[in-house]
């Protein structure tokens, strides 16, 4: 039910902002060091909880699925875990003098 | 903490406070207008509107129009869905002043259920309706009194008095249809005819006359429908 009224948010269609966060998140990808791992973070949480609140709207409200929006929420989902993975690793969670850069 | 789990918390939590914003401005956003026109003493308002809309039109069951009018423009809606109530009062309205008041169109609505439980309730009160021949000015008031989907807004109250707003309705056999057996075949009838048309969203106009076929879907202007309907005249 791309064309309900749940397809777009403030005015702009939701397959727009989905190109964009990925969009965004692949460049977070390439960036470097801490700016690149917190902008992922950001990115994914968003993205996890927006798909969150599409699920809950596909189930309980439109009384639909959609296959691209459960795929992208697995996808959402996979990206924190990596997002999280990345800054765990990295130690930004530890105190400042271990952190990597 | 350090700085850096100090700056991803912030980070996240500000990250969360946003997107629970945006769902709930969007959310709350679409409905403002149409929750602001949901009467609280239980009448329905606009009636007057439609059925100055209409008057002198003939109708039968979902239809409004010259039934010998050479273009059927039949319209794919659901009682609940934002994007059809604005259409009510734009594209829709635009047609019934224009071609079908002119016996060039006629106006067929088919009430979907699609987005839940409460256009179930509001589509089978139209079909009841329609049993009577106002099929199309039963559903056009629903709009003018549209609430936030799913939200139990087309309560008994607000249903009885549409009826009862609409000159030569027996509300009493309406109200007797609108639960019967009959008025939920026709619902899932209409169902039926919207996936064997393709019609995946609401609402969809389907233009068909001597010239051909046009399907137009969505919020379309006033001047979009018109030109369909010239098109295949």
């Amino acid at each position: 039910m791309q064309s309900s009224e749940y397809a777009v948010l403030a005015g702009v269609p939701l397959a727009y902002l989905g190109v964009v966060t990925y969009a965004i998140l692949l460049a977070s990808a390439f960036i470097p060091r801490f700016p690149g791992r917190i902008i992922a973070l950001i990115v994914a949480v968003c993205g996890v909880m927006f798909s969150m609140w599409l699920q809950y709207a596909e189930l309980f409200l439109i009384k639909a699925i959609c296959p691209w929006c459960v795929a992208s929420a697995i996808i959402m989902v996979i990206s924190l875990g990596v997002a999280i993975g990345r800054i765990v690793k990295a130690g930004d969670l530890k105190s400042d003098a271990a952190a990597a850069p | 903490m350090s700085r850096r789990a100090w700056l991803i918390s912030g980070a996240v939590l500000a990250a969360i406070i946003v997107v629970v914003v945006a769902i709930v401005v969007s959310v709350s956003g679409g409905d403002s207008s149409s929750s602001a026109s949901t009467p609280s003493d239980g009448s329905a308002s606009g009636a007057a509107e439609v059925l100055a809309l209409t008057k002198g039109i003939p109708q039968s069951g979902f239809a409004i129009g010259k039934p010998s009018a050479p273009v059927t423009v039949k319209e794919f809606l659901d009682p609940q869905c934002p994007v059809c109530e604005k259409a009510s009062t734009g594209a829709v309205a635009a047609l019934v002043k224009g071609p079908v008041r002119a016996g060039e169109a006629k106006l067929v609505v088919v009430p979907l259920k699609f987005i839940g439980s409460d256009s179930v309730t509001a589509s089978q009160a139209i079909a009841a309706a329609a049993d009577q021949d106002r099929g199309f000015v039963y559903s056009d008031i629903m709009f003018r009194n549209q609430g936030q989907e799913n939200s139990g807004w087309v309560t008994p109250d607000l249903l009885k008095s549409i009826a009862s707003a609409i000159p030569g309705v027996d509300v009493a056999a309406w109200e007797k249809a609108s639960t019967a057996q009959a008025a939920g075949d026709a619902v899932f009838a209409a169902s039926d005819e919207a996936t064997a048309a393709g019609v995946n969203a609401t609402p969809t106009f389907v233009v068909t006359g001597p010239g051909g076929k046009k399907t137009l879907t969505g919020a379309i202007p006033a001047a979009e429908l018109l030109s369909a309907v010239t098109a295949v005249s």
